[in-house]
């Protein structure tokens, strides 16, 4: 039982992510080709976004103590701890952006559609580099 | 866009931003204790004994908890034109409702039960709840004003970097 549960965790995080980065990249495409509902299609995206992202932060505690996670002291350790910042500063960029998009709604103005190319293209590359972060974390 | 077309957006906007704040206040209440307690050692071991399952409920009743009552906040308080001294007010008080239901919840859930089928006196139980709401009362007010001033910080730069728009749908 505590096996499945621990292998259902880790499942979810990981799909989480892949939710989080291809949500992103699907975005900034569609903004970076002038789509018109490309800001129909961040909003949608930013609901979905900080619903994964509760459950990305629960699963990856959930995985921190199923692991057995080696103390801080370990460049393990070192590497998590700054993972955490990163994953802290992300948030709070992530908040602005959301909070940016709420407030403009689904006009798509060319301003709006300039604006989701930048901070979409920053969301995904900032996410690949959370993903190389765990990727270290996971294979050293 | 006719007028209820234009409402219903500015509650789909509205909606969106208390998501997004009840979400980014719980999230960053969790990386601040999670990395000091990290750092300083104390986590490796408790961790482990908390219980993934349990953990993971504890979660999603705090997101829960911290969404119902942000919307109740952003009902009553408008950020863009209200004092600072009225936010803050509105901000400890749901604050003091989160840390004193968040507590009772805990309480009723796994206190209740654990009298109920081990050696764990019920008084004990109430005697935590009694003693602990008044402390969780006043954490959560702190925990509350202190995520009002970064979602106020938060608030104001979206507004400062965002695309230009000549609309102002912070409330429906």
């Amino acid at each position: 039982m505590s096996e499945s549960l621990h292998l259902a965790v880790r499942t979810a995080h990981v799909l989480a992510m892949a939710v989080l980065v291809g949500g992103a990249a699907t975005v900034w495409l569609s903004a970076r080709r002038q789509l018109d509902d490309c800001v129909a299609l961040a909003e949608t995206y930013e609901w979905v976004f900080w619903g994964t992202l509760g459950a990305l932060v629960a699963t990856g505690v959930g995985n921190l103590g199923a692991l057995g996670a080696p103390g801080p002291e370990t460049r393990w350790g070192q590497m998590l701890l700054a993972k955490l910042a990163v994953v802290a500063l992300f948030v709070l960029a992530s908040a602005v952006r959301t909070l940016a998009v709420a407030r403009v709604g689904t006009g798509s103005s060319a301003a709006a559609i300039d604006w989701s190319e930048r901070a979409y293209g920053l969301t995904t590359v900032a996410l690949l580099g959370l993903v190389a972060l765990a990727e270290v974390l996971a294979h050293g | 866009m006719g007028d209820a077309a234009t409402a219903t957006a500015a509650t789909g906007q509205q909606r969106l931003t208390d998501w997004t704040v009840a979400t980014t206040n719980v999230v960053c209440f969790v990386l601040a204790l999670l990395i000091p307690a990290y750092a300083s050692g104390g986590l490796s071991d408790v961790l482990p004994n908390l219980g993934t399952a349990a953990g993971l409920a504890v979660f999603a009743y705090l997101w829960l908890l911290v969404w119902a009552t942000t919307r109740w906040l952003l009902g009553h308080v408008d950020p863009s034109d209200d004092s600072l001294v009225r936010i803050l007010l509105w901000a400890g008080a749901s604050g003091a409702l989160d840390g004193i239901v968040f507590l009772v919840g805990i309480v009723l859930v796994a206190g209740v039960p654990a009298a109920l089928i081990t050696s764990l006196e019920l008084l004990s139980v109430a005697l935590i709840a009694l003693i602990g709401t008044p402390i969780a009362a006043v954490v959560g007010t702190v925990v509350g004003i202190a995520t009002a001033g970064l979602d106020l910080l938060l608030l104001r730069t979206a507004n400062a970097v965002g695309p230009a728009t000549d609309r102002r749908p912070d409330r429906p």
